[in-house]
């Protein structure tokens, strides 16, 4: 009974909100007087005809894709490195997590003093160690501020990676690999035929909570870029925010809210679709 | 004490002071007399544009009650150094009304526009409360401020500036210490080292600027953010005095204007790296001696003087030929009086006469290098601040930011900051991206049902 209030507060009550208010004429005075009369799907209509979409949709897709894939690969890697123990392993496993656990703002900040392109930290050690002439404006050229918010954002979201995959490989039975080893099966092998399978379903987890995850980014983005400059890292997240308190136009924006709810609700069913389908097996 | 200064700096330039045709005046009025606000919206396309307000105001003329002695709740951002300035007025207030006491929030500055609405939808407001001028429409249009003239003050004694501030749709709802604007800031060191002298034409602004860029200094900046507050804001007086227009930006006027930023940007004497700042950024970078010549305004006097080794001056912004004169955006706070009972708004009302009182309004803009609001004040501020009058003489053709758009100014706003970004960056021609944006532009006046 808690637990059904707690959920309906805290959780139904938000996105019903968020979706009320995408259905209507909701300006700054409606939002006011309560007056924003209901204006079915026009938020919608007006959101995806918006030319701006098209840029915000393909940087959010190259956001995600990009930002999971090295997150996972890195994090699998580091997982596989750090489920051999050595000295020390559990002091920089620690800290490993150390970006993960710093709040989004601080990051943000101190990644945009890193990246500032004069009296930056990585201009400086680029050009010292002689790779660059000229400093790279990472934040302020239109090519390369989305590969710069990437690239931030695989670092905060490596320790996740790892920490859950980590997880996963201290739950395989040492079993296995002894009788794998037995078996003749070699290094890949191994890893193949009995990790990779084994792993699959914390595999599965890792790459929906991080798709769900990357695809709400967002303190990060607007403390380094504020989706700028021209739109460049305009994610779907940021955009929606600038809609409705750049543009005090809170139906679109609670319009792109709701689309980009109903992307992490598929998402998140196929997710548990495919792991009935796993259990069943 | 810098930091501060400069924030407040920053949370001028937003969207500005309105001032325009009467239609939503009509609309707050009906509020006054106590219609139900649900009706508003219904109302609001209906009501012809030509109904005379000012006279609608006075016929609707509610007398507040007397005060009683009490709490006032008073709401403002007002951080100028430790925020003791407004801490001091209160104090006075307080011991010339015995019985009174001032019960006050600040608000952070970044925030305040946000917490401002909330507060708002929930009924919450206090008895006094500051606002940046450009919000103006969005309270008064809902329906949420009391209408000066109906409890008693009269606009007559009052700079136009500040008229066109605290206006919506010609219905006065607040009145603030004072206003400003921006001009050309330049070093003089600078300036004299390269021989160049201060332009006062778009062509001489160029040729100064190339001459200016070496040695790792900026010829010329302009806030160029795009978190679009201060972009646009130090955009406007450029826009505007080519004729631009914000209901057509992709006029030749608005073309002209990011035409002379193109050229600045290609030649490097406007940096790229503007992009990334906002107008508190380039007041730092014009302390540290890394830009020659900036747009800003006088809430850097303070900052500015005590900076060691810097010898500035302040030019009007230079217009596209000699002899015109540049029209720029009005900036600066107002007080206005939320609605909610007679006995709070009699308090908000008694606390406001005092704030607004020649004794108060003088030492404020004296200190702040603002044009006080009380044209008596001003022109008695004016014979002793020398400094200031390069600002009184621009705030005469000082334009509001939502006096012809209205509520449309936020969308809009977005769309021309696009732009500028896009232009500096040499993504797109001038002509190109006001295109884009005038997309944008006729989405949000239609939205709003603003037609042009």
């Amino acid at each position: 009974m808690p637990a059904i209030v707690y959920v309906c507060l805290l959780f139904a009550y938000p996105i019903v909100y968020n979706v009320l208010l995408s259905l209507r004429q909701s300006s700054v005075i409606g939002l006011l007087n309560n007056s924003a009369g209901f204006v079915g799907l026009s938020n919608y209509h007006t959101a995806i005809t918006n030319p701006v979409l098209p840029t915000v949709v393909e940087n959010t897709a190259l956001f995600v894709v990009g930002s999971i894939v090295f997150q996972f690969g890195i994090g699998f890697l580091l997982a596989l490195f750090f489920s051999q123990r050595f000295p020390l392993s559990g002091l920089l496993r620690s800290l490993i997590l150390v970006p993960w656990l710093l709040p989004g703002v601080v990051t943000g900040l101190v990644l945009r003093l890193m990246f500032d392109p004069t009296s930056g930290m990585v201009n400086q050690i680029l050009s010292d160690v002689g790779l660059i002439h000229t400093p790279i404006e990472w934040l302020t050229n239109t090519h390369l501020a989305l590969l710069t918010v990437v690239l931030a954002n695989i670092w905060i979201g490596i320790p996740f990676n790892m920490l859950l995959l980590h997880g996963g490989l201290q739950d395989i039975p040492k079993e296995l690999y002894e009788a794998a080893r037995v078996d003749g099966a070699g290094r890949a092998r191994t890893f193949w035929s009995v990790t990779v399978p084994v792993m699959r379903p914390v595999i599965a987890v890792v790459l929906v909570l991080g798709f769900i995850y990357t695809l709400k980014a967002f303190d990060i983005v607007i403390i380094l870029t504020g989706g700028g400059p021209v739109n460049s890292t305009q994610l779907l997240s940021t955009w929606a925010y600038t809609l409705s308190f750049g543009n005090l136009d809170f139906g679109q924006g609670a319009a792109i809210g709701t689309i980009m709810m109903l992307i992490s609700l598929v998402c998140a069913l196929a997710y548990v679709r495919s792991y009935r389908g796993e259990l069943r097996r | 004490m810098l930091h501060t200064a400069r924030e407040r700096g920053r949370a001028h330039p937003r969207r500005g002071g309105p001032l325009g045709a009467a239609t939503v005046a009509a609309v707050a009025l009906l509020a006054t007399v106590g219609t139900a606000t649900t009706a508003l919206a219904s109302t609001r396309a209906g009501v012809a544009s030509s109904l005379p307000a000012r006279q609608g105001a006075a016929s609707t003329r509610t007398t507040l009650p007397a005060p009683k002695p009490g709490v006032i709740t008073l709401q403002d951002y007002y951080t100028t150094g430790d925020g003791s300035e407004m801490q001091a007025f209160i104090k006075e207030f307080e011991s010339q009304n015995p019985g009174y006491t001032v019960k006050r929030d600040v608000m952070p500055p970044g925030n305040a526009e946000s917490q401002v609405l909330t507060e708002a939808s929930a009924h919450q407001l206090p008895d006094l409360l500051m606002m940046d001028n450009p919000w103006v429409p969005e309270l008064a249009g809902a329906g949420d401020l009391v209408p000066l003239e109906s409890v008693g003050i009269s606009p007559s004694g009052l700079t136009e500036g500040a008229v066109a501030a605290g206006s919506y749709k010609n219905v006065l709802y607040g009145v603030g210490f004072g206003n400003n604007t921006i001009g050309l800031f330049y070093n003089k060191k600078l300036l004299a080292a390269s021989h160049v002298a201060v332009p006062h034409t778009w062509a001489q602004l160029v040729t100064a600027a190339k001459a200016l860029t070496k040695n790792g200094v900026a010829g010329f900046e302009v806030a160029a953010d795009n978190v679009p507050g201060s972009a646009v804001w130090q955009f406007l007086p450029f826009f505007w005095t080519a004729g631009g227009d914000l209901e057509h930006v992709n006029d030749a006027g608005g073309v002209a204007a990011l035409t002379l930023y193109q050229q600045l940007a290609k030649e490097g004497a406007l940096p790229t790296s503007v992009v990334d700042e906002q107008q508190n950024d380039i007041a730092v970078d014009f302390m540290g001696g890394k830009a020659a010549m900036i747009v800003m305004g006088p809430w850097e006097f303070g900052p500015f003087n005590s900076t060691k080794g810097l010898d500035y001056g302040i030019a009007p912004i230079p217009t596209p030929r000699a002899g015109m004169s540049a029209v720029t955006p009005l900036g600066g706070e107002v007080w206005v009086i939320p609605k909610s009972t007679p006995a709070n708004e009699a308090l908000g009302l008694k606390l406001l006469k005092f704030l607004i009182s020649p004794a108060v309004t003088y030492s404020w803009a004296a200190a702040n290098g603002e044009i006080a609001s009380e044209k008596s004040v001003s022109s008695r501020l004016l014979a002793t601040v020398p400094d200031d009058r390069v600002f009184a003489s621009e705030i005469e053709h000082a334009r509001s930011r939502t006096g012809e758009v209205g509520l449309a100014y936020p969308a809009i706003e977005t769309a021309l900051g696009t732009a500028v970004q896009a232009v500096i960056l040499g993504k797109a021609t001038p002509k190109q991206a006001l295109d884009t944006a005038q997309v944008a532009v006729v989405a949000a006046l239609k939205q709003y049902h603003i037609t042009s």
